[in-house]
């Protein structure tokens, strides 16, 4: 067990907090100060450089008068809803590769799974894009061909506000790219073989082997996933903004709150409103976090 | 036994891996630190300036190599090492990358200016001072002697900000908008190559196109636009209004800015001086012609409209100058470069026609500025000189990217000849009243869109009952402009008041006292144009509500 | 795992079930190779198979667009991650075997950060790296990487190190073993399979981010692949075919990299889940 060193024999052990001292100095520095600065900016008209003006709750009252920034929350709903349906795929994937029964297919197949993973995540959501193009993608080709289309037809994926958000979400198709079915794969590698045979003598059929055995026993990685895919869905802004830019897409309709936050404040200068979402965005990320800890705790 | 021995074969690899990886690591990191001090190992005795922008049009950059080229050599004529470094960053990603390195402290030295007038003021160095002086580059010119700004074609006019009084930037090129026709396309469905005159004429060359593709099963687009920002159906209501109310020009006293002007508009109308139907016969119109824009105009973007015209299935498409190099240089077919038809004397609205706009006078954009935390100004206002000079100007534009070139008495060839500025028979275009605060301009174009899309029959009716409905929303904006414009009077007015403490005070040479007191001028007139902006924008307001109460609602 | 062979139907699904993943994942990848030999006609014509002749010359403009950029990208990756897990050894090191006052606060202060929307902080620490004057460097890049990556870091290595058996801790103690001894010589070994895992998943992150270095960076010379890409996008007359080579080209050392560390990777991947 480790060194139990109480506050009377502090003086002879002090150096030892050195050596939490380069780690601890670094993230006060760049993320504590970050952190308390921007919420002292919420009260400032701050432009990124000279003007700093007090406004006291100028910038609040914005935030809350403005409509586009809860639609873009509306917006970022959708896009968790979605990610939830979103990680069925690799669960499936995970308990699909787990029972080959190939061994050198299944060692082939885990070694694909990785393949996405490694390529920049950057070039698939260009492909999408390519693939969203309306005259030269390949999406639209494919409905022609397969006669959906009229040849004098263009569908506008990203331009038209009907179909930019679905376009979104269903971008990155099957969404196995996360390490998520390697972790889930791991998971269900542990399982011993006694359990297996238990069931099959009780005759379990595979359905049921996967809900009473398998679901429960990866459960606590779906969770651990399922928090974060919760946490970064809410600030992830970049695929939209690599989708249709920094305007959000037509009339702004696809704008996420981090896509407004980068918005307001790195092109329009509003530095003091960008802290205020900022914070905003925290705080929704604090109460989605309590929730959803609350809630899985229940179903224990 | 044989499993050990895959195991140590794949430690082997793996262990090669590491080390290739690490050797990779190691030339990067020397790539990187002579990358970082900026070439300062290998040349220490040289100047480097960075010019920056994201014009990424054919030719533009090609230009400018070929002007970076021989900067660099008449400087080195003269025993100085520069070097000049052009960065392209694309039109999207540009305002944020402008704001972020102005903010981070070190800008590029001469970089395309976008933002707010606030922020021009805030970080970029005041030009007035060197535009007053004939440029140098200008020697042996018909401008030898010409002071820089009278030299640009607007007397860089354009290059005012108007909020602060002051020059932060520099132009370098001009524009006008015309009509790009696919001539074999017109052919080929009307059987003549000649480019319609007149509006009717346009809309029934149209027709046929539309004719001409239903019969050979081709999708073929008439008018091709520029939906997603609302561009083209912005200028040609611009322009068809301006051809039926040009005069009301005269009425303007020319002394506030335009969209603060529209409440003398609104006055005459509400005096009934002035016809509502003259007003909104433009709604009609573009009505008329939408009816030729392709299927879901609204979501298609420049790009996939130059893609379709290049493929040979748009006929016409009205489009800024700017662009006339790209689109003759990728097409497969001769292109004919029009002005977009008058209304002419065929019309329904004949009687409300004016003139075409004449487009003398017209400004120059494109303007870059040095920001004030540049470390090398003087060769940064060297190179704006060079490359805004009578003879290097028109190389870049008229050679290179076949721009229309700031400067004046520029010669027009080639493609330039279609898209010089022409002399109309009306006067100066004329700012729509609509226009008086840019969210009800936007729901206006939005207005147009809508019906266009339902072929609308009263199109002048339902788009005066939008504006009328609009009208609250209205007011409120242009109140928050008011509270902006007050807000940078009072920080100019520091700076005047400062300036002048400053003249009374100080004891300074004849020049720079000749300096203080043109910048002094500069500051007081931008204070009276801003304060008669407000106050016409308090007029507008009062029309405003005069309006909606007559209209009953 | 040996079972008994059930069905031949259902094993069948199984593969054709991961096939169709297969296809589907790996289809922009294939479209991408395709197209980056084409020029525009044959790309127009048809971006489906490969056709002659092919073009190689699109690789050749791909890679002056990107080329460069990738010593870039490999220099602050590496950099970052190896100060990265090395600050943060000792920071876990520290957490693990002593049980100070106030150790749990100072451990809280890091957890409490894993849950911080960054996006929250990109205003803030923008201001901070301007004021430092970092702006335009890669040092700036390097330094937000190292403290972001302290967090998730320090609390996957402190598990592990307290997992190491207290035996060994003690024997190289009475060697006369010092702090940094022990590190070196012992802890380090024995969690190689983590260390690997986190440093590659911390490479694969900062090469994708192309948040910081749009932000930070003003210079194309020092710029960063992902971001390079975004520009290259972003062209007007867009050249499919040299736009796919760019983006291959982008790929390529990443997978070349993974090619190499791929049992290291998937051995830390499988202790490290089980741990989580």
């Amino acid at each position: 067990m480790a060194v139990i060193i109480s506050s009377r024999k502090l003086k002879y052990y002090w150096s030892v907090y050195l050596l939490v001292a380069i780690p601890l100095v670094l993230v006060l520095i760049f993320n504590y100060y970050p952190i308390v600065n921007g919420f002292i900016h919420i009260f400032y008209r701050w432009d990124g450089d000279m003007v700093e003006e007090f406004c006291g709750l100028d910038n609040l009252r914005k935030v809350m008068h403005d409509t586009g920034l809860w639609r873009a929350f509306g917006v970022v709903s959708i896009f968790i809803v979605a990610n939830l349906f979103k990680m069925v795929i690799p669960i499936m994937a995970a308990v699909v590769l787990h029972h080959i029964i190939n061994e050198r297919a299944a060692y082939a197949y885990r070694v694909m799974f990785v393949v996405p993973m490694v390529v920049p995540a950057m070039v698939f959501y260009l492909m999408w894009k390519y693939f969203y193009e309306p005259n030269a993608g390949v999406l639209n080709e494919i409905l022609r061909a397969a006669g959906l289309l009229k040849s004098t037809e263009i569908i506008q994926w990203l331009s038209s506000e009907a179909l930019v958000i679905p376009s979104l979400v269903f971008a990155g198709f099957p969404w196995v790219g996360a390490f998520g079915v390697l972790i889930y794969l791991a998971g269900l590698q542990n399982i011993p073989d006694e359990i297996y045979e238990a069931a099959e003598i009780d005759g379990a059929g595979a359905f049921r082997i996967f809900r009473q055995i398998e679901l429960p026993l990866i459960m606590t990685q779906v969770r651990i996933n399922l928090v974060l895919m919760i946490i970064g869905t809410i600030q992830q802004w970049q695929n939209v903004y690599l989708f249709v830019g920094e305007s959000g897409g037509p009339n702004g309709i696809a704008s996420v709150p981090g896509l407004v936050v980068f918005r307001e404040a790195f092109s329009r200068g509003y530095f003091g409103y960008g802290c205020a979402i900022g914070f905003l965005l925290f705080l929704v990320t604090l109460l989605l976090t309590f929730i959803n800890t609350k809630l899985v705790r229940t179903k224990k | 036994m044989s499993k050990n021995n895959i195991d140590d074969s794949k430690n082997w690899f793996q262990n090669i891996g590491l080390i290739l990886a690490g050797l990779f690591y190691l030339v990067a990191c020397v790539i990187v630190f002579v990358n970082n001090s900026g070439g300062k190992l290998l040349a220490p005795s040289q100047k480097t300036i960075t010019f920056a922008h994201w014009n990424l049009e054919d030719g533009f950059r090609e230009g400018y190599a070929e002007a970076i080229q021989r900067f660099e050599d008449y400087k080195a004529k003269q025993g100085q090492k520069v070097k000049v470094i052009q960065t392209t960053v694309p039109f999207r990603g540009y305002p944020q990358w402008f704001l972020t390195q102005l903010i981070g402290g070190t800008p590029a030295d001469v970089i395309k200016l976008s933002g707010s007038s606030e922020q021009h003021n805030q970080y970029f160095v005041p030009l007035s001072a060197y535009i007053g002086k004939p440029n140098p580059f200008n020697r042996g010119t018909p401008f030898e002697s010409v002071p820089w700004k009278d030299t640009f074609l607007d007397n860089m006019n354009g290059g005012l900000n108007a909020d602060y009084g002051e020059y932060y930037g520099i132009g370098i090129n001009s524009a006008t908008y015309r009509v790009y026709v696919n001539l074999d396309l017109l052919e080929k469905a009307t059987g003549s190559r000649k480019m319609p005159d007149t509006l009717t004429e346009w809309l029934t060359v149209c027709e046929k196109l539309k004719e001409y593709g239903e019969k050979i099963g081709k999708p073929i687009i008439p008018i091709g636009v520029r939906g997603f920002d609302k561009r083209t159906l912005n200028y040609l209501f611009y322009y068809y209004f301006s051809q039926m109310n040009s005069d009301l020009n005269e009425d303007m006293s020319g002394n506030c800015s335009p969209r603060a002007e529209n409440a003398k508009i609104f006055e005459a109308l509400a005096g009934n001086r002035l016809s509502r139907e003259k007003i909104l016969a433009a709604a009609d119109i573009i009505k008329q012609i939408g009816q030729y824009f392709c299927k879901g105009f609204t979501a298609t973007d420049q790009e996939q409209t130059k893609f379709l015209f290049f493929a040979g299935n748009v006929g016409f498409f009205p489009e800024g100058t700017w662009n006339a190099y790209s689109m003759v240089k990728n097409s497969p077919f001769e292109v004919g470069i029009a002005e977009i038809p008058v209304i002419g004397d065929d019309h329904e609205y004949s009687k409300y026609f004016v003139g075409r706009p004449t487009e003398q006078g017209l400004g120059v954009g494109g303007l870059f500025g040095i920001p004030k935390a540049s470390k090398n100004f003087s060769m940064a206002l060297e190179f704006l000189q060079f490359t805004t000079s009578w003879k290097i100007n028109q190389m870049i534009m008229a050679d290179y990217c076949k721009w229309l070139p700031a400067v004046k008495k520029a010669e027009y060839k080639g493609i330039l000849k279609y898209c010089q500025p022409q002399l109309g028979s009306g006067q100066r275009m004329i700012c729509p009243p609509f226009y008086a605060s840019i969210g009800t301009w936007r729901k206006m174009l939005e207005s147009l869109e809508t019906i266009i899309i339902n072929n609308e029959n009263e199109a002048g009716k339902i788009f005066w009952r939008d504006f009328i409905e609009r009208i609250p929303l209205e007011i409120e904006e242009i109140e928050d402009t008011i509270t902006a414009t007050r807000r940078t009077m009072l920080s100019i007015e520091k700076q005047r008041s400062a300036i002048a403490v400053a003249g009374l005070v100080t004891d300074l040479q004849a020049e720079a006292e000749k300096r203080l007191e043109n910048r002094y001028e500069l500051i007081l007139e931008s204070l009276i144009s801003s304060y008669r902006n407000m106050a016409c924008y308090r007029e507008t307001i009062t029309i405003l509500r005069k309006l909606r109460k007559k209209e009953g609602k | 795992m040996a079972r008994r062979v059930k069905n031949r139907f259902t094993e069948t699904c199984k593969h054709l079930f991961l096939w169709a993943i297969y296809i589907c994942t790996f289809l922009p990848l294939y479209l991408m190779l395709v197209i980056s030999l084409k020029d525009n006609q044959q790309f127009a014509r048809n971006p489906w198979y490969p056709e002659a002749p092919f073009h190689w010359e699109n690789f050749a403009v791909g890679w002056a667009h990107i080329g460069d950029k990738i010593f870039n990208t490999t220099f602050i990756a590496f950099t970052t991650t190896i100060l990265a897990i090395a600050i943060a050894i000792i920071g876990a090191f520290f957490f693990a075997r002593y049980k100070m006052p106030g150790s749990k606060f100072l451990f809280f202060i890091f957890v409490v950060l894993m849950m911080y929307p960054g996006v929250a902080n990109m205003v803030p620490t923008f201001k901070l790296i301007t004021s430092l004057h970092l702006y335009n460097s890669h040092l700036a890049l390097i330094i937000t990487g190292i403290a972001s990556a302290q967090a998730f870091t320090i609390y996957v290595l402190r598990s592990f190190i307290e997992d190491i058996p207290q035996d060994l801790f003690d024997a190289v103690e009475i060697d006369g073993g010092s702090v940094m001894h022990q590190i070196w010589h012992m802890v380090i070994p024995m969690s190689m399979p983590i260390i690997g895992t986190l440093a590659i998943l911390r490479i694969i992150e900062v090469w994708n981010n192309f948040v910081a270095p749009l932000l930070y960076l003003r210079d194309s010379k020092l710029q960063v692949i992902a971001v390079a890409l975004l520009h290259l996008e972003g062209e007007y007359t867009k050249n499919w075919g040299e736009l796919m080579a760019g983006y291959t080209i982008a790929s390529i050392p990443l997978i070349i990299m993974f090619l190499f560390c791929m049992r290291l990777f998937v051995r830390g991947l499988s202790s490290g889940a089980v741990k989580g």
